[in-house]
């Protein structure tokens, strides 16, 4: 296992659509693992996704657990081609991510998200996410279609530098 | 009628800016009737359409303002009748967002495009943060496009200068929550 670096803009992999991966793809175990070290090696990140290490893959970690955002929760999520089944519920909240360190937006995201993916050994899996945990899987999963936060900025006043504001990592 | 001045006024920052220009405007009976004020690195710009009561000219309002605020740059210009009031077009509106790495001309050439198209620029703002070792430019800005025919082409104008300038871009409609 092995902390990763994680990209940050301009990395041209941050705009890149990651292709589905195979079941059995034996990159994936290594990758998520990577993931989750990853995000505990850096404070109040909540996800991250495999475009973010360089990994063009399609499968992310989440894990809301330490947030005081977060109220319902699934712990540490290791997902492999996560698909949206429905949103609804939708509210904006403030974002930061790692690969833009110094910013961070309001970004309209469902606050209740219907999921399908496999887990990390393959199996498929589906079930509902609620409030934080819910938009940190909206974001991360942005990323692995090569949509970042900045892209869903809707006003000239949701967009902050984070040296002037509280922070708030995803 | 109303007589509206628009005043500008830009200055190193401090506490009190505020106080002490809105005291001179409170005293001389005037009311703010729009406003914009930032903090822009070190300066503080104000920007004010103020109502002035009956019998207080633009001039006399100004010298008092002037004499009150000694540390700021400040402008006054009276309103003519056809400027004041809002705008009741039916222009469509949406939200512009650039990010780059920082290089000159962003701002001019998305403005120059807009401007081509009659898409009129209503907000706008700028962040420099770093990021990759680089400078990471943000413009962001609310636009009003005239009509749809020309949101189809300002999208053809973006993609060729997003290629142009090696910059991202995203124009999204501004949406409405009707609660």
């Amino acid at each position: 296992m092995s902390v990763l670096p994680v990209l940050t803009y301009p990395h041209p992999s941050l705009k890149e659509k990651a292709p589905e991966a195979a079941p059995g793809d034996p990159r994936l175990a290594e990758v998520l693992r990577d993931l989750e070290e990853t995000i505990k090696a850096h404070p109040g990140c909540v996800g991250l996704a495999a475009s973010q290490v360089g990994r063009n893959l399609r499968c992310l970690v989440v894990d809301v657990s330490s947030s005081p955002r977060a109220i319902e929760h699934h712990g540490m999520l290791r997902l492999v081609n996560p698909r949206v089944l429905e949103a609804s519920q939708w509210k904006a909240s403030r974002e930061g991510c790692l690969s833009f360190p110094d910013l961070l937006a309001n970004v309209k995201r469902a606050q209740r998200l219907k999921l399908a993916a496999l887990d990390e050994t393959g199996v498929p899996v589906e079930f509902v996410a609620v409030g934080f945990e819910a938009v940190a899987l909206q974001h991360e999963i942005d990323h692995l279609d090569g949509i970042l936060f900045l892209d869903r900025v809707r006003s000239s006043k949701d967009l902050y530098e984070r040296r002037k504001v509280a922070p708030s990592p995803l | 009628m109303k007589k509206l001045v628009a005043l500008t006024a830009i200055g190193q920052d401090r506490p009190g800016i505020v106080a002490s220009l809105t005291k001179v405007l409170y005293e001389k009976g005037c009311n703010l009737e729009d406003s914009s004020m930032t903090r822009l690195q070190g300066d503080f710009a104000i920007l004010l359409l103020i109502a002035l009561p009956a019998g207080l000219s633009a001039k006399d309002l100004e010298a008092s303002l002037k004499a009150a605020n000694n540390d700021l740059t400040l402008l006054l210009r009276e309103l003519s009748q056809t400027e004041a009031g809002a705008p009741t077009d039916e222009s469509l509106p949406y939200t512009l967002m650039v990010y780059g790495v920082d290089h000159p001309g962003i701002v001019y050439r998305v403005a120059q495009e807009a401007s081509s198209l009659k898409v009129n620029i209503t907000d706008l703002r700028t962040h420099v943060t770093k990021s990759a070792g680089n400078d990471l430019y943000t413009l962001i800005m609310e636009v009003e496009v005239p009509d749809a025919p020309t949101v189809a082409r300002l999208k053809d104008v973006l993609d060729r200068l997003k290629k142009e300038l090696k910059v991202e871009m995203a124009l999204n409609q501004v949406e409405t929550d009707e609660l």
